[in-house]
């Protein structure tokens, strides 16, 4: 069953397509226009080659000296790509609905609206980077989206450290339930000192801001697969909320200190027009 | 190895709840579960609240288990079995007087074996029971039965007699013959003529092997009271490298007249002879000295190098004389008195009615009554009066042959011319006449006295020789003695022969039997701890 059924797919497409465009896009989609025209810029390095990216960026020389395949990076190109950063660690499937499921349909919206305005679009994912052309069609990543899996309990790869060892430039959102600030607080820290700075996009649950659990209940911590029995009450509840907050505020002060905004997106059980636009009107859209 | 048995294997049963136990500790199974990215939340916020979370406690149930099994053991009655050997010590403790000896430390071996039974005894394994054997003070086998308190008690209060005969191969050939769980055990210096030592049973050896002692081992005192000559025969014994010593008579009490030692220094023992007489009486002590310079003689056992013998004071010091002055002819009375006074060593003394003698001698005159230790002559008694002169000449017919007064005299040749009419006291008659008893000895609850009818100077008696042995058995017999007394002091010549034989050596005490223990106490302390553990943990 797929995640992206013709109603959400349509109301995405129609996120680019509409008057909703953002601000600037115009531009945006004039200087994409000239970037394949004349594809040129500052040379800023090297990045390895991802499948699936045009062969006419990839250095033949460096390839005739090292045998492997780079891309020479231009900044022009990299201030016109949009880089996603999902984290598929286990912990993402908690929650009902999972947050994993609302994180992929932010990834869809925000790849979305990016793809529609021209710019190209990556998305690293479980140590594998997803390269999207600008104006490639939306099912590819549609049907990318709904492929990924969440990856297997102690393997996740942190998205920071593929996006820096492939020596991507581009506009950053980071997509994670940032359960451990402290990741959150190292990722960003090494994003400071390349210069660079990601959006945060927190999928929240309800179970984010207060038990909903009542009575004898097992625990179940997919990341770190441990399972707990409890008995939970409304001093457990109210224990356990005062433990979120705090980490809400640890998540907050962690972007703060970077510079950079947390948005915290609801995720419903179902998608829909108003659920679309709650997200657009978040502020995320500015960012990219 | 200690084994352990179950006197109640039944309770074992208990064990059974133990899968009950596990089946309520198991926690039940949740109705819901819920994925979480913030299960290390959950766990600070129940760790905030001090809850746990709900799961199988291992460690709470094997505790419980643990105690559920130590009062299940418990209720088996688990018995650890004690190890099989003799129940029953039976000790020996020499206290014979070679035990007293003493060593070169100035110590003995008695108070060696009663330190070692000190240290030794309560160490031993607890539930044994005890018998002590030791000799009672007049030397006889003593026992003393109980615990091993009882036992010290009684070793605490003992002392080396002083008396010989106690035998402690005896004492334990009696122990070895009791029940087999009987352990004998021995403490004994094995010091004596031959083998002393038990042949069975643990032995303890105490003291040197060999010390230097002289000692009496017997001493036989012949004494002629009331006359002054006494006797002693004695034998002595020197071993472990002493010398022979030589013996003397300390105190006023004698007065030596000769020694003689008839001595083998091969076999270590001499004869003795001491002649003496008897001058103030009283204690006389036998002593051995150095032959070279006649000083103290010491050794190992002092005890034995002196015998303390007591001398009856002289007993005819005074030879009361009581003669009408018309006694002649020749004053035989006198001269009879003068005989006694030399055999006795004593003097004669003119006396009155009331004086104080020891051998009152009377002629003629009259008394009111038979006076004890008195010999008298023609004297008259009670309302009779010497005027009453009898008939002519009596003719003596016989005499008593079987008194010790006149046994064996020879009296046919006594002519007697006249005879006193007064009577005679009654008694038995020593000499008969046609004229009736010419002489009676009169042995009454006031003592004993001689009664002849008539005056020495009346009769031929004075020229016979049975006149002084009548005299001096009248002195001895009217003091009450009849014969000579012997006394004999014996020692042990065991006990005074300080060397132990070669053979001897100390044997270990067997196998003891320990006594079962039960462990419940145990078992039930630790099902306290294992529950008290689990109370701890949360």
């Amino acid at each position: 069953m797929t995640l992206f059924d013709a109603d959400f797919r349509a109301m995405v497409r129609q996120l680019g397509g509409g008057r909703r465009r953002p601000r600037g896009a115009e531009d945006d989609s004039v200087r994409a226009r000239r970037r394949r025209a004349a594809p040129s810029g500052t040379f800023s390095g090297h990045r390895g080659y991802a499948p699936g990216e045009d062969l006419r960026g990839l250095d033949w020389n460096a390839y005739a000296r090292s045998g492997e395949l780079f891309v020479k990076v231009l900044h022009e190109e990299d201030r016109r790509t949009l880089d996603v950063l999902l984290d598929a660690s286990r912990s993402m499937g908690a929650g009902s609905p999972p947050r994993w499921e609302a994180a992929r349909r932010l990834v869809a919206v925000v790849a979305g609206m990016a793809l529609t305005r021209l710019d190209g679009v990556r998305i690293v994912v479980g140590g594998h980077v997803e390269a999207i052309a600008a104006q490639s069609p939306l099912d590819r990543l549609f049907d990318f989206l709904d492929e990924l899996t969440l990856a297997p309990a102690g393997t996740a790869a942190d998205p920071v450290d593929i996006w820096s060892s492939r020596g991507l430039r581009g506009r950053l959102v980071w997509i994670s339930d940032f359960a451990n600030p402290e990741e959150a607080v190292s990722g960003l820290a090494r994003l400071g000192r390349a210069r660079r700075a990601a959006c945060g996009l927190l999928p929240t649950l309800p179970e984010d801001r207060a038990p909903v659990l009542d009575g004898y209940v097992e625990l179940f911590d997919p990341e770190e697969q441990r399972r707990v029995r409890v008995r939970v009450d409304a001093r457990l509840r109210a224990a356990v909320a005062e433990e979120l907050a705090a980490l809400a505020r640890h998540q907050d002060a962690a972007f703060h200190a970077a510079g950079v905004p947390l948005l915290r997106q609801p995720v419903p059980a179902s998608v829909d027009g108003n659920v679309l636009e709650s997200w657009i009107s978040g502020g995320w859209s500015e960012w990219i | 190895m200690e084994r352990v048995d179950l006197t109640r294997p039944v309770a074992l049963a208990l064990l059974g709840l133990i899968p009950l136990l596990y089946w309520l500790a198991i926690p039940p199974r949740p109705r819901r579960s819920a994925s979480t990215a913030h299960l290390p939340l959950w766990e600070v916020a129940l760790q905030r609240l001090r809850r746990q979370p709900e799961r199988f406690r291992h460690l709470r149930f094997w505790l419980l288990v643990l105690a559920l099994s130590s009062v299940g053991f418990a209720a088996a009655g688990p018995v650890l079995r004690g190890r099989a050997g003799a129940d029953v010590v039976a000790i020996v403790l020499d206290n014979s007087p070679s035990m007293a000896a003493l060593e070169a430390d100035g110590s003995t071996a008695f108070d060696r074996a009663r330190d070692g039974l000190r240290r030794v005894v309560p160490i031993l394994p607890p539930g044994l029971r005890f018998r002590l054997g030791f000799a009672g003070p007049d030397g006889s086998p003593t026992v003393v039965r109980g615990t091993s308190d009882d036992v010290l008690a009684a070793v605490e209060g003992l002392e080396v007699v002083a008396a010989a005969g106690f035998s402690v191969r005896d004492v334990a050939a009696a122990f070895a013959n009791g029940p087999d769980s009987t352990a004998l055990w021995t403490w004994t210096d094995a010091r004596g003529d031959g083998d002393v030592a038990p042949t069975s049973g643990a032995l303890e050896l105490v003291g040197a092997a060999t010390l230097p002692n002289a000692a009496w081992l017997r001493v036989e005192v012949e004494d002629a009271w009331p006359l002054p000559e006494i006797v002693f025969r004695g034998e002595i014994a020197w071993s472990g490298g002493a010398v022979r010593p030589d013996v003397t008579i300390v105190g006023d009490a004698l007065e030596v007249e000769s020694v003689e030692v008839d001595g083998d220094a091969e076999d270590g023992t001499a004869r003795i002879a001491i002649r003496a007489l008897r001058r103030a009486g009283g204690e006389a002590v036998l002593g051995l000295v150095r032959s070279e310079d006649g000083g103290p003689w010491s050794d190992a056992q002092p005890t034995d190098d002196r015998v303390s013998v007591r001398v009856a004071p002289p007993g005819a010091s005074r030879i009361g004389l009581m003669a009408r002055r018309d006694a002649a002819p020749g004053r035989w009375i006198e001269r009879a008195g003068g005989v006694l006074a030399e055999l006795a060593g004593g003097q004669v003394v003119e006396v009155e009615p009331g004086d104080q003698v020891d051998l009152l001698l009377v002629e003629g005159g009259a008394l009111a009554g038979p006076v004890p230790r008195s010999c008298t002559f023609g004297t008259a008694f009670g309302a009779s009066t010497s005027s009453e002169i009898g008939a002519a000449t009596p003719v003596v017919d016989d005499w008593n042959r079987r008194h010790p007064l006149t046994a064996g005299l020879d009296l046919s040749e006594l002519v007697i011319r006249q005879r006193e009419l007064a009577p005679l006291p009654s008694g038995t008659v020593l000499i008969s006449s046609d004229a009736g008893p010419l002489a009676v000895a009169r042995d009454g609850p006031g003592g004993r006295s001689l009664h002849l009818a008539f005056r020495l100077g009346e009769s031929n008696l004075p020229y016979l020789a049975a006149l002084p042995q009548l005299l001096r058995r009248a002195l001895t017999w009217t003091a009450a003695v009849e014969t000579r007394a012997v006394e004999v002091f014996r020692g042990d010549a065991a006990e005074a022969r300080l060397i132990r034989a070669g053979g001897a050596g100390n044997r270990d005490l067997p196998v003891l039997a320990t006594p079962d223990r039960s462990l419940v106490g145990v078992l039930l302390l630790m099902a306290l701890g294992f529950l008290a553990a689990r109370t701890l943990l949360r």
